[in-house]
């Protein structure tokens, strides 16, 4: 804290300056720079959020009439299959993308960060174009990719290995799900990619020197010296997948027509609570479902910062 | 020894190469059907890949710009319009927070930090509902300002915008302030250039994501003319037939842009993601 001294001395000194800017000053300055994220705070993020609380406690219909009916949009809320479906459909989603994604993403990130490796920074280009497209433009083609066609390129390898074609998208809860996953992934991979790529960059070379001077072979190093020196990268990227996974929406709204799910296939929790809200008009219930969401994200993203002790001083 | 490097080098170029084309494969195909003007022959049941090239013309593109008044440019005009409403804000107000959050030390900044950090991953998802009510108090719906203003202000950029002010040197300030510039002069003057290449990496993430956006524009946006191209894209897949013949073309070139922007300076694209990342 040597800085202390000088900052006292600079602010005895700074007095006829404060006095000429008025506002301009140390002390008042940083509340004047940081006013608009308070007010964005305030009004985008704590009214809102008590708003909704409020609202979940409320039978809505329309705009105007609103009763009070406590703890029921709740109890009603453990009692309804359809929303068991969508955590059941969102989950399995979550548990897919974090697979596909960390163990792709690391593996292929690992491959790219290898000076013998040719043209890598071509085929880190090429992975990560499909980071840039909305998923409307993804949706449109996966629609068609897993359309139930027996001519389309996925049912012909079916055929290939001597299985039928398959309706994907109207088959099975597992075939829903499996399209939502390739879906996202090929968005997703190339920015997780990048975020291994960074995170190696960072694991000193030397590690790797003295790994191999003491006989590690390749296996051994992604092992000791790789997987452990990405871990805050890993989390972070599992974390990112997480909050990715349970709030996804625009796959199922795209890939089934404006979301139009059938029976309890490829329906999520932010697209039931969509749907409930927009659709059905029973705000009341589907703020109960947010509120609900929003502490399980809030919980995980407490952990997060637990984890990585991100926001110490420093 | 050398054997074996070389069926390396085969091995990791036939991986690389498979991937990469998964990962293209869409473009290519988004491209090539787009010029499919009779589109029953595209696909039956989904997508198939016997196109040969008497089937192609530009005719689809030519539909976007005379099909109801060309709305498809009004979209993309709106698109436009909402990135760069959403960038500059975003960057103007997460900048001046992170910076005084990081570089003063006052009265209230722990609280400010605890704020920042608990809202820095709740997702847009799940305040649609409230957000939505009050907009539509604030006569905001079906408004630009109402699709960029409730997340401007992200938690994320802020956080970021701190992580870049921490690094700077903290005795131009004091100098500053001893040469008689007054706080904000300060920020703007020395600061504030300081923190371009931040600006830069931050701008083209916020940029990203205020196009591609779907969700919040879908539930502020109520009419036609004022969507952007997601949510306008998306009404052409109706549950009345599917209008592929402008929904191809006009995917191709909502792409485009974002494609341009990072073919031509791929290494801040990159360093923009990077950044986006927490460096453990």
């Amino acid at each position: 804290m040597g800085g202390v001294g000088v900052s006292l001395m600079l602010t005895g000194r700074k007095r006829g300056a404060a006095e000429r800017h008025g506002i301009n000053t140390m002390r008042i300055a940083p509340y004047l720079f940081t006013l608009p994220f308070v007010i964005s705070f305030c009004l985008f993020f704590a009214y809102p959020l008590g708003y909704m609380v409020m609202m979940s406690l409320e039978n809505i219909e329309g705009i105007s009439s609103v009763t009070f009916v406590g703890m029921k949009n709740y109890v009603r809320l453990f009692g309804d299959a359809r929303v068991m479906n969508a955590v059941r459909n969102s989950v399995m989603f979550t548990a897919g993308i974090l697979v596909l994604n960390v163990v792709l993403a690391l593996l292929l990130a690992v491959v790219l960060n290898n000076r013998q490796t040719p043209l890598r920074n071509m085929f880190r280009s090429a992975l990560y174009l499909p980071a840039l497209t909305s998923i409307i433009v993804a949706g449109i083609y996966f629609r068609l990719f897993f359309g139930s066609g027996d001519r389309t390129p996925l049912n012909s390898v079916m055929s290939f290995l001597g299985f039928g074609p398959k309706a994907w998208l109207f088959d099975t809860v597992y075939t829903g799900v499996f399209a939502l996953v390739i879906t996202s992934t090929w968005r997703w991979l190339g920015t997780n990619l990048i975020y291994f790529l960074c995170g190696l960059q960072s694991i000193p070379q030397e590690l790797y020197e003295a790994a191999e001077i003491d006989g590690a072979g390749p296996l051994q190093r992604l092992i000791y010296v790789t997987i452990p020196g990405l871990r805050p990268m890993i989390v972070f990227v599992v974390t990112v997948l997480t909050y990715g996974g349970l709030r996804m929406f625009g796959e199922s709204y795209v890939l089934w027509t404006n979301g139009n799910t059938p029976n309890n296939i490829g329906i999520t929790i932010v697209l039931y609570i969509y749907k409930t809200a927009f659709a059905r008009y029973q705000t009341g219930y589907a703020a109960a479902m947010s509120t609900l969401l929003f502490v399980v994200l809030f919980f995980i993203n407490l952990l997060y910062i637990r984890f990585l002790k991100i926001g110490k001083e420093g | 020894m050398k054997r074996q490097k070389r069926s390396y080098r085969i091995f990791i170029i036939v991986l690389l190469a498979v991937f990469a084309l998964m990962a293209l494969m869409p473009f290519v195909y988004l491209v090539v059907a787009s010029l499919v003007e009779d589109m029953s022959q595209v696909f039956k049941n989904g997508l198939a890949l016997d196109i040969t090239p008497d089937m192609l013309g530009t005719g689809n593109y030519r539909m976007l710009v005379t099909e109801q008044h060309g709305v498809f440019f009004r979209w993309f005009w709106n698109s436009v319009v909402v990135t760069a409403m959403f960038t500059v804000l975003s960057l103007a107000t997460s900048s001046m927070v992170g910076y005084a959050v990081s570089v003063y030390r006052f009265r209230g900044r722990k609280i400010y930090i605890i704020m920042i950090m608990s809202t820095m991953m709740i997702p847009v998802e799940i305040l649609m509902l409230p957000l939505y009510r009050e907009m539509l108090s604030f006569r905001l719906l079906n408004t630009y300002l109402g699709v960029v203003l409730p997340f401007a202000d992200s938690s994320f950029a802020i956080y970021f915008f701190m992580q870049y002010a921490a690094s700077l040197p903290r005795e131009l300030v004091d100098a500053a302030r001893v040469d008689g510039c007054g706080e904000f002069a300060i920020f703007l003057k020395i600061m504030g250039p300081l923190m371009i290449p931040a600006f830069g990496s931050m701008g083209i993430l916020q940029a990203m994501t205020a196009w591609n956006d779907f969700l919040w524009p879908l539930i502020v946006m109520s009419t036609n003319e004022n969507f952007t191209l997601t949510v306008g894209l998306q009404t052409y897949l109706s549950p009345y037939g599917n209008n592929y013949n402008m929904l191809f073309a006009g995917a191709v070139i909502s792409v485009i842009p974002l494609m341009i922007l990072f073919l031509c300076n791929q290494n801040a694209f990159i360093s923009g993601i990077m950044a986006g990342s927490v460096k453990g």
